[in-house]
């Protein structure tokens, strides 16, 4: 199987979820949809029930309330047509000790209907991507965490299909690795594919998210765009200035808000609530070139996702 | 053409089975029992079991090694599969488009097959020893040698399949596994025997050959059913 045909929108739909183990509820009525093309990042605390959701996506956990739809087909009750769509990394992928990187990658692909040619044609090319062409016929057993997360990746993204899941698939990988990763989903993405990710690491979270839902509980908290939930939070808006000539005093900056330095010719500002960002660029703007300096950056911030998840907590906490 | 999902996992479990340690032991252990006892039988051409009742020591070496064989693959099967549900090597292959029996079928296949042959080989010790022994090899006794390597073959299926079905029950405690194995599916190669001890079907082997793989395939479909109902 070539590339997956485009699929009705939105691509991914989980709607009412709820599962419980053994009388203990690890998720809520949890709903949320993912456009194609869209890169949904899905954070939240350990045993938030991040990892169960992905699983109940890739059909891996069949008894559960609610719908859950890939491209249209029901995961439980159209299990061969939501699959056909998938490309699924576990948390930690296991493969057989006897095979070989080749082999694996080989099988899995002939099952998921790669033709031959195709098949030996991608496999080579990512392995050459991610820097594994010498360990193809290394044995599984032989090969390190990173290298096992990696070829666990690479089967994932093989048949390069509609949607893929991953769960927490920056682990155990070295910087190149994380960006060549990064690079890849973005790159999946403007050609259409859906991507679902949960990951501890914020900031890579941020770096390809176009989105991102927050689990707590069992249940989703809050979902929405960096800027949603900047504002969903009433978080404070920043501007950032970057002085290429430092002004001959910079106490005007303390007309608009809280000022913090960052670094030499690095600021902060905080603007107060409700206060207009655009008009408060400007008249930084006049006022530095009136004390005689010069710009180089200016601009709101967005917060940091690691802000937001910590806001988030932290507000969790005290509403409890 | 697609694919055939149960004959290519069959033929990577023949490759990872038959360069395996489990396998070079029991390429070695079961000649080796055979060659044993074949040593201690040399001299005699039949065993006694009972008043104008005797079988050879072909026959006698065969149950045995039937025995030891069932044993073996009923075990092997068992803590392969809960060992490498344990290590979630299924996620990656019950995610694809394919029928998680094809799973069970594959390991089922590969590892019956090879002890069988394992089996076969070591039962086959006895025609060499005839030839040693200058004793001359008849039609009957090739065409009971070779009811006797059925009968195993349809042993091993058997404890195989019960293998099958206790690996998938006992999830991820291969403790759990071994015990359901070796308590309750050793016993299923008796199951199709069971009309010959009310004197009912004597002498019908291929009734009980077939009894035999209703049975087996009967035993499987119900590991299929677990297998697909199971959490991964």
């Amino acid at each position: 199987m070539l590339r997956s045909a485009p699929v009705a929108e939105p691509v991914v739909q989980i709607r009412g979820l709820t599962k419980a183990f053994y009388g203990q509820r690890v998720l809520s009525d949890v709903s949320f949809e993912i456009e194609r093309g869209e890169v949904f990042g899905y954070i939240g605390p350990n045993g938030a029930g991040k990892t169960t959701t992905l699983k109940i996506l890739a059909g891996l956990i069949g008894k559960y309330q609610g719908d859950v739809m890939i491209g249209g087909a029901n995961v439980a009750k159209e299990r061969a047509k939501a699959h056909k769509l998938l490309g699924y990394l576990p948390q930690a992928a296991g493969f057989q000790k006897w095979r070989t990187v080749w082999s694996a990658l080989d099988t899995l692909g002939a099952l998921s209907g790669v033709p031959d040619d195709v098949r030996k044609r991608r496999i080579g090319e990512l392995l050459e991507r991610f820097d594994l062409a010498a360990a193809r016929h290394k044995r599984v057993k032989e090969l390190s965490g990173g290298m096992t997360q990696k070829l666990g990746l690479m089967q994932a993204l093989l048949h390069e299909p509609a949607v893929l899941v991953l769960d927490e698939p920056l682990e155990g990988l070295d910087p190149p690795s994380r960006s060549l990763l990064k690079e890849i989903i973005i790159e999946r993405c403007k050609a259409g594919t859906t991507v679902l990710f949960s990951s501890h690491i914020l900031s890579d979270v941020e770096d390809v998210a176009d989105r991102v839902g927050i689990l707590n509980g069992g249940k989703l908290a809050i979902s929405g765009s960096i800027r949603d939930l900047t504002a969903a939070f009433g978080l404070p808006v920043e501007i950032g200035v970057e002085f290429a000539a430092a002004p001959v005093e910079t106490g005007f900056l303390a007309n608009h808000g809280k000022v913090a330095e960052l670094k030499h010719g690095q600021w902060r500002v905080e603007l107060p609530n409700g206060a207009d960002s655009d008009a408060a660029i400007h008249a930084i703007i006049e006022a530095t070139l009136a004390a005689g300096g010069r710009i180089r950056k200016i601009g709101v911030v967005d917060p940091e996702l690691d802000d937001l998840f910590a806001e988030y907590i932290n507000r969790a906490k005290h509403a409890n | 053409m697609p694919t055939n999902p149960t004959l290519l996992l069959t033929g990577d479990e023949f490759r990872g089975f038959a360069k395996s340690k489990v396998m070079i032991v029991l390429w070695v252990l079961m000649p080796g029992i055979a060659l044993v006892g074949f040593l201690l039988l040399r001299h005699r051409a039949r065993l006694e079991l009972g008043p104008g009742h005797s079988i050879s020591a072909k026959q006698y070496m065969g149950f045995l090694e039937s025995g030891i064989a069932g044993a073996i693959a009923s075990v092997l099967v068992a803590v392969e599969i809960v060992s490498d549900r344990s290590r979630n090597v299924y996620q990656l292959f019950v995610i694809r488009p394919i029928r998680p029996e094809s799973l069970l079928w594959a390991k089922f296949i590969a590892i019956s097959v090879l002890v069988i042959i394992a089996a076969t080989i070591s039962m086959s010790i006895g025609f060499i020893f005839d030839a040693t022994e200058g004793r001359p090899i008849d039609a009957d006794e090739l065409l009971q040698s070779g009811k006797a390597i059925l009968a195993t073959a349809q042993g091993v299926g058997l404890a195989c399949a019960g293998g099958v079905l206790f690996g998938v029950l006992a999830k991820d405690s291969i403790l759990v596994a071994v015990v359901l194995v070796l308590q309750i599916g050793q016993n299923f190669i008796f199951i199709p025997q069971i009309p010959a001890f009310f004197g009912v079907m004597q002498n019908q082997f291929w009734l009980w050959t077939a009894i035999t793989f209703a049975f087996l395939f009967a035993v499987m479909w119900i590991a299929g059913i677990a297998f697909r109902r199971s959490q991964f």
